[in-house]
């Protein structure tokens, strides 16, 4: 891996001209004809060859309106209210879709967020990379821009490029779909690249191929690359530049090593200390431990045995099997949280599911604090459904939008008959929201009234309404912004503690196991590749592939040993 | 060998489609308050026509026989292609029919590529134009086709294109010049659904991430909505074919009266009005068809414009 | 004084069809155009209209305020009313294109039924005699001469020698028996229906030479006499044997179709047109038209337009020379821009309900009789007719022979009169304005149907008029297939019927009224209305004596109209053409269907 230039020393010499200069950009969108509040305000960036320059932003911070603006597409309804662009010396500020359209291509590359939409789905792919090549080479015969386009296929990282050709977007893998937007990137021979957080649907290691790819190519083609992210660990990693960006303005800016050392502001010291990456171990519960109950400490709360879990695929080459799960057993002892980590594909969320009790096994057995759930009949089921509770990754998929807050967490209560009677039913939801550290004037609001973090919480009160012994949560802090995954897993851990709650924790994030769980079981399509406490595992990897996937954690070696959680007083 | 049995799923359901509609109708005209044979004489003279009279004549048409008989001998005739003569003319149904068939489709074939024209241009300018005034003006201008009744067009185009510009003859159906003025009056309202959708289809798939793609690799706006966005918009207008369908005909029949063309439409008119059963029944059955035959060839031309939908059915 | 009350662009209302068998639409612009011909025709149809202050004058054989037409030679004046005079001379060749609503089914003349069908059965066939539709007296055409036995029961025909059918098959008696048997009695095999209304007791053809043919009937037929020359629906015209031969279906095909007449069908293009041309060598028109030989015309164009607009619109953009089915509201405007207004009332029953005598409130004769007293006749011209129409002062029209008028009597209007009637039946108003009796309320079902354009006005009119005297009417307009269907149920379900038969002769009485034969009004064996009427009626149908049928048939109309109150007439129905003013001849015959034979157009 590059280590991390002195981007300092770019500077002091005699620099080339930036291949992009933003220069005190404002932006604002027209909405039903009125113009709203801007969400760029005053932002500057320059990129120079060769140099990665990272925008970190979490949602709303207006970095895609910044990525739009530089290409020049911006929305029919946004206008630039102020500032200037620049190609290298030429000030394309007031450029027309013809103009930008001659450049976009052979001087600047775009490589989408989204790999999955950012396709034509009707087109095959070698078809829109051949488009790519003529927009700007028009006399290309055939055969040749075809040859071209393998070659660019292959410069992107891909192999068996002839069948990819001919293939069409969705019969291609979510990384293979990106390396192919890379390849139209670079179709033109860019000089300036811009990345709008170009990995952060992919899994970790695909993650770190790709960027580690983008690098190469950075190296041999003295690319100049605008990345555009969210994740810290990401960005300082393989950044210059750091660019911190929070509700349309920048907020402190410099050479990567500065700016994560030693971060000047208060947000970027809390963006730097909410990234997993910076942390070495768990969490600390902030609240005080509940008294131990009665229940022996020693029993585990759950115990699965020889999991099994079959799918029938149907394709033209006739029906295969398709084996999700294979075997998987583990335990969670009470009060712990137990992590299953894995990528797509591993099997994970198809456990979850049998945990809850949504799947049935093929084979194996899932004993509840000491119940076999599959001896139980309909009736005892459904008992021991309180007991077990789901958190899932999308709030607002699994907040009923027509709810409010108030009827979304007693909804439980009333469904098990839990309580009797309003007052009370009244209290314990008052009980709950406090829990979650939300007030009660949340409660008269709906889903979308409310923010992601918040809507997470409102789903966490609603899990824990019944008093779940074992809680599982199914990425549940996937879908949020950086700062705000850190306050939900506070939060996540506070409650373990006070409540004595049981945690099975589903990620692909290997950072936030570290900072949440006490033991962990690693998965690769559908079978436990190792297991056991979360230091273990991360001190001593023993199998090759808990070893390439801790390696991908984006950020980890930007302060090793320094732990910057604690080296700035949190706000 | 998915295929097959995608293929087979959708002609067998075409074929139920006719086959009930064929059943539905003989039922339903067969539960009419009025006798059959009541209908072939003047209502005037009626009273004084002997119940003699009336059965052989009755029996002479096989309309005294019972109603399931009745059924299996037309159901076995129609399946030979023959459904009978017309009550009031004589004619055999599928002449009768076969003969207004063809300017009804040749008004159909216009009047669908007149809309087609008019919706696409409505969704190119309403995604192309920067003007926001106009792009309401434009977007409103679905409903409004959508509410203007057919005859009140066709009657306004006769009296100022044909009565007073003297342009365009005001019926008939020989020649093209016959043609325009039936064309465009029928076009609009057919026109109208589809140019909504059209619209909202443009839109979204303008805000979809692979137009930014195709903009970045260096297409102009233009390039990218007809290159991309076109295709893409358009595939689900073919969806609501089985409803442009219906508007044709629908449109048709009023259509044809004002503008005095033969055609099915009129004649659906006329039979319905007269409750000549055996012309309703052909009629029936055509329409049927048409529509299953429609729908089939959607379902078949979809999978093959969008590939996803052809892995999908690969997959089943 | 003229009012250009612009017919296109509103909606002009579909014009007077006469009945026809078979079919009828609803049209979707039916609820709009009455509610435009309520609106429009009030206050444009006003009395500037010069025969309007002759509304409720009856108008007779011959209408003073209006001059008739040219004289031809003969004594009847065959040019229906309205047409321009003119001193020049007929001019020969030349095509004319004539509009009609209606597209004609079939051009078999004996199947045909609507009045585009039977225009075009009249111009190719010729009948036996031909009857002056303003005297109603009967003229030789196909047969020279004609004699009857003193019961009626036969009639023989000697047959003009020299006619042809237009495939050259000589014209001769057994040519009028192969006719006569299958009007009478179908041929099923072929799909062709009998007709046995006006064959009521065919015996049979004889012919005895090949000129000469006694037509034989089991009970006395003195309508028969006048039948010969009928052209409405199912008309005795002659075809010649190949037609005969033809299935129904065969029949669709013009070469199948052959007459006499002095045209033939050219070409048959179902929705479009009829093409009749002329037939050479045609020599025996009936004298009182006005010419001999063949006729002026090369061809006649039939042109079905559904809708009125584009039709009154083609007649002025000069695409028609003349057009029927024309809607007395454009009539005031197509006259202000110089057209003829061409129209003959049509002899026969007219527009009236035949009020069932079997159903509660109507069995009771002295609310039928309010029934009558109780409206104004004359209150429909100007809102609903034109004076192309005639007011009906009886069950008769003015120009059928033996027609009474009722006008100052039973069929006068007077309110005052059908109160006290009702009252003294014991009918006392209620508190909603209408009249009970026992708790009953005297409510009225009327069942009419929607063919003719002024009918739903007409009716609502009368509903409108007879809430004054307390009477609830019920009105049901409906499509002829509806109203078929209703027929059935009728005599259980509606109080009045309304219809109109067209035929020029009091026989028309008989067949439509008699207990024993139409018996419209349900009367029952036992009820004392039955014997008289079935008595009288059978004198109608059974003397020619000039003096004894006329009293016998004024006798009718008196039981069915005074004593009884059986029938409440409406109106006169009129056939109304618009013509431009190059068109001259356009005969209206006695059923008011159209020849062409006389018609010629001017340079």
């Amino acid at each position: 891996m590059t280590a991390v230039p002195h981007a300092e020393a770019h500077l002091t010499t005699d620099s080339p001209v930036p291949l992009l200069t933003i220069d005190d950009l404002h932006v604002a969108y027209r909405l039903e004809g009125k113009l709203g509040q801007p969400a760029v305000r005053g932002v500057s960036v320059q990129v120079r060859p060769g140099e990665l320059v990272a925008v970190v932003g979490e949602s709303g911070s207006g970095k895609t309106t910044v990525v739009r603006a530089s290409l020049g597409v911006l929305a029919q309804n946004a206008e630039v209210l102020q500032g200037r662009i620049s190609y290298g010396e030429t000030d394309v500020t007031k450029w027309g879709d013809r103009q930008f359209a001659k450049v976009r291509g052979p001087f600047v590359g775009f490589v989408p967020q989204d790999p999955g939409n950012s396709l034509n789905p009707v087109k095959r792919v070698g078809r829109q990379l051949v488009e790519a090549i003529l927009l700007h080479d028009r006399k290309l015969g055939g055969p040749v821009s075809r040859q071209l386009a393998l070659e660019k296929l292959r410069t992107a990282g891909l192999t068996d490029v002839g069948r990819i050709f001919d293939q069409f977007p969705h019969e291609l893998s979510g990384g293979m779909k990106q390396r192919a937007l890379i390849a139209i990137a670079l179709a033109s021979n860019p000089e300036l690249l811009i990345a709008d957080e170009p990995t952060s649907s992919l899994d970790v290691t695909v993650q770190k191929t790709i960027l580690d790819h983008l690098d190469r190519l950075r190296a041999e083609l003295s690319l100049g690359v605008l990345l555009v992210t969210h994740d810290l660990g990401v960005a300082t990693e393989r950044a210059d530049r750091l660019v911190v960006m929070q509700a349309g303005r920048v907020v402190e800016r410099g050479p990567t090593a500065l700016v994560a050392s030693k971060p000047r502001e208060p947000y970027t010291r809390r963006l730097l200390a909410a990234a997993p990456a910076s942390h070495n171990s768990r969490l600390e519960a902030t609240r005080p431990a509940a008294a131990v109950g009665d229940e022996p400490a020693a029993s585990p709360i759950l115990v699965t045995d020889g999991l099994v879990k079959h799918f029938k695929l149907r394709h033209h080459r006739g029906n295969s099997r398709l084996t999700a799960v294979d075997d998987v057993s583990f335990s969670i002892a009470r009060g712990t949280t137990h992590a299953i980590v894995g990528e797509s594909g591993a099997g994970k969320s198809t456990v979850a599911r049998i945990v809850f009790g949504f799947t049935k096994p093929d084979a194996g057995t899932v004993t509840v604090d000491g119940a076999d759930l599959g001896t139980l009949d309909r009736a005892a089921r459904r008992r021991s459904r309180r007991q077990v509770q789901f958190v899932y990754q999308n709030p607002f998929s699994s907040l009923d939008p027509r709810f409010t807050v108030h009827r979304l967490i007693a909804e439980p209560l009333q469904i098990h008959r839990a309580v009797a009677g309003r007052p009370v039913l009244d209290q314990r939801v008052s009980e709950l929201i406090d829990a979650v550290a939300l007030g009660p004037r949340l409660l008269r609001r709906r889903p979308r009234e409310l923010s992601g973090g918040q809507a997470q919480r409102v789903a966490i009160a609603r899990a824990l309404a019944l008093n779940p012994k074992l809680v599982v949560l199914d990425e549940a802090v996937s879908a949020l912004d950086v700062s705000v995954q850190a306050q939900v897993l506070q939060l996540l851990v506070d409650l373990q503690a006070s409540l004595g709650l049981t945690y099975l924790f589903i990620t692909h994030d290997l950072g936030v196991v570290r900072l949440i769980a006490h033991t962990v079981s690693v998965m690769r399509r559908g079978r436990i590749v190792e297991d056991g406490p979360v230091g273990e595992i991360f001190a001593d990897p023993r199998e090759k592939y808990t070893r390439e996937l801790i390696a991908a954690i984006p950020g980890r070696d930007v302060s090793p040993g320094q732990d910057v959680a604690n080296a700035g007083v949190p706000a | 060998m998915a295929w097959i049995r995608y293929a087979a799923a959708k002609v067998g359901r075409a074929l139920f489609v006719i086959w009930a509609a064929y059943t539905l109708s003989f039922v339903l005209l067969f539960m009419l308050p009025v006798k059959a044979v009541d209908l072939l004489f003047d209502p005037q003279e009626l009273m004084t026509i002997s119940n003699a009279t009336k059965q052989k004549v009755a029996a002479e048409y096989g309309f005294n026989k019972p109603a399931f008989v009745q059924y299996g001998d037309r159901l076995w005739a129609a399946l030979h292609g023959n459904f009978g003569t017309s009550v009031q003319s004589g004619a055999p149904v599928w002449k009768a029919i076969g003969d207004v068939f063809p300017p009804t489709l040749v008004l159909a074939a216009a009047a669908l590529a007149l809309a087609l024209a008019i919706s696409f241009g409505i969704a190119f300018f309403a995604a192309n134009s920067h003007h926001a005034w106009l792009v309401n003006f434009v977007e409103a201008l679905p409903s409004a086709t959508v509410s203007v009744p057919v005859f009140l067009i066709g009657l306004i185009a006769i009296q100022v294109f044909s009565f007073d510009l003297h342009w365009f003859p005001p019926l008939g159906d020989q020649g093209f010049g016959s043609l325009v003025l039936p064309m465009f009056t029928l076009a609009i309202p057919v026109a109208g659904p589809i140019s909504q959708l059209l619209v909202n289809s443009f839109q979204r798939e303008l805000a979809a991430p692979y137009v930014t793609t195709s903009l970045a690799k260096g297409g102009t706006r233009s390039w990218v909505i007809s290159r991309e966005v076109f295709r893409n918009a358009s595939l689900p207008a073919l969806t609501i074919a089985g409803i442009t369908f219906g508007n044709i005909l629908a449109g048709a029949v009023i259509t044809e009266t004002i503008f005095s063309r033969t055609g099915l439409g009129r004649l659906t008119q006329t039979a319905v009005g007269t409750k000549d059963i055996p012309v309703i029944q052909g009629i029936v059955v055509l329409t049927a068809g048409l529509y299953a035959i429609t729908n089939l060839v959607v379902d078949f031309i979809y999978p093959i414009l969008d590939p996803r939908l052809k892995a999908r059915i690969a997959a089943t | 004084m003229t009012n250009n009350n612009s017919p296109t662009g509103s909606f002009s209302p579909s014009a007077a069809r006469r009945p026809k068998r078979g079919y009828r639409r609803s049209r979707a612009t039916r609820a709009l155009t009455l509610a435009g011909v309520a609106l429009v025709s009030v206050g444009v149809l006003a009395a500037c209209d010069g025969s309007s202050s002759s509304s409720g004058s009856s108008s007779a054989v011959a209408d003073a305020t209006i001059p008739p037409s040219k004289v031809v030679s003969g004594a009847s004046s065959a040019l229906g009313y309205g047409s321009t005079p003119t001193t020049a001379a007929p001019v020969q060749g030349g095509v004319l294109h004539f509009g009609v609503l209606d597209a004609p089914e079939v051009i078999d003349p004996h199947e045909a039924g609507s009045y585009p069908e039977s225009i075009i059965a009249d111009n190719i066939t010729d009948k036996l005699t031909w009857q002056d539709p303003v005297t109603g007296k009967l003229y030789p055409w196909l047969a020279a001469s004609w004699s009857y036995n003193s019961s009626l029961t036969r009639f023989t025909f000697q047959l003009r020698h020299g006619v042809t059918f237009s495939n050259g098959q000589p014209f001769n008696a057994a040519a009028v028996k192969a006719n006569f048997d299958q009007d009478a009695l179908g041929d099923t095999k072929l799909q062709i229906l009998p007709d046995p209304t006006h064959w009521t007791g065919y015996a049979g053809t004889l012919t005895p030479n090949p000129y000469e043919v006694i037509v034989e009937f089991s009970k006395p037929n003195a309508g028969f006499l006048t039948f010969s020359s009928f052209s409405g629906d199912n008309d005795p015209g002659f075809v010649a044997n190949k037609t005969l031969q033809s299935s129904k279906t065969q029949r669709l095909i013009p070469a199948n179709v052959i007459g006499t007449g002095p045209f033939i069908v050219k070409s048959f293009t179902y929705e479009q047109n009829v093409v009749l041309v002329r037939r050479n060598g045609y020599d025996w028109a009936p004298a009182p038209l006005a010419h001999d030989g063949a006729a002026y015309l090369n061809e006649v164009d039939i042109q079905t337009i559904p809708e009125a607009s584009v039709r009154t619109g083609a007649l002025e953009s000069g695409q028609l020379q003349a057009t029927l089915d024309v809607a007395p509201t454009d009539e005031p405007s197509l006259k202000s821009a110089g057209y003829q207004i061409l129209y003959q009332p049509i002899g026969g029953q007219n527009i009236a309900f035949q009020l069932n005598a079997d159903l509660f409130p109507t069995n009771d004769v002295d609310v039928r009789k309010a029934l009558n007293l109780g409206w104004n006749r004359a209150a429909l011209f100007g809102p609903v007719l034109s004076s192309s129409y005639r007011a009906a002062w009886s069950v008769l029209a003015p120009n059928v022979p033996g027609y009474v008028s009722f006008e100052k009597s039973a069929l006068r209007y007077d309110p005052a009169a059908a109160e006290a009637l009702l009252n003294s039946d014991g009918w006392k108003v209620g508190s909603g304005g209408y009249r009970y009796k026992d708790g009953k309320e005297l409510t009225v079902k009327f069942l009419g149907i929607n063919n003719l354009a002024p009918n739903q006005s007409a009716y609502e009119l009368i509903q409108e008029q007879l809430k004054q005297v307390g009477i609830n009417v019920e009105l049901s307009v409906l499509p002829i297939p509806d109203f078929t269907a209703q027929q059935a149920v009728a005599q259980t379900k509606w109080n009045g019927i309304a219809a109109n038969t067209s035929r020029d002769d009091p026989s028309v009485l008989w067949q439509a009224d008699s207990p024993a034969v139409g018996n419209g009004s349900y009367v029952q064996p036992s009820s004392p209305e039955d014997q008289p009427l079935v008595s009288i009626l059978q004198n109608v149908q059974s003397t020619l004596d000039p003096a004894q049928r006329a009293a016998a048939t004024a006798q009718a109309q008196n039981e069915l109209i005074a004593q009884y109150a059986l029938v409440d007439p409406v109106y006169v129905p009129s056939q109304v053409i618009a013509a431009n003013k190059d068109v001259h001849g356009i005969v209206f015959d006695a059923q008011s269907r159209n020849l062409f034979y006389d018609t010629w157009i001017g340079k």
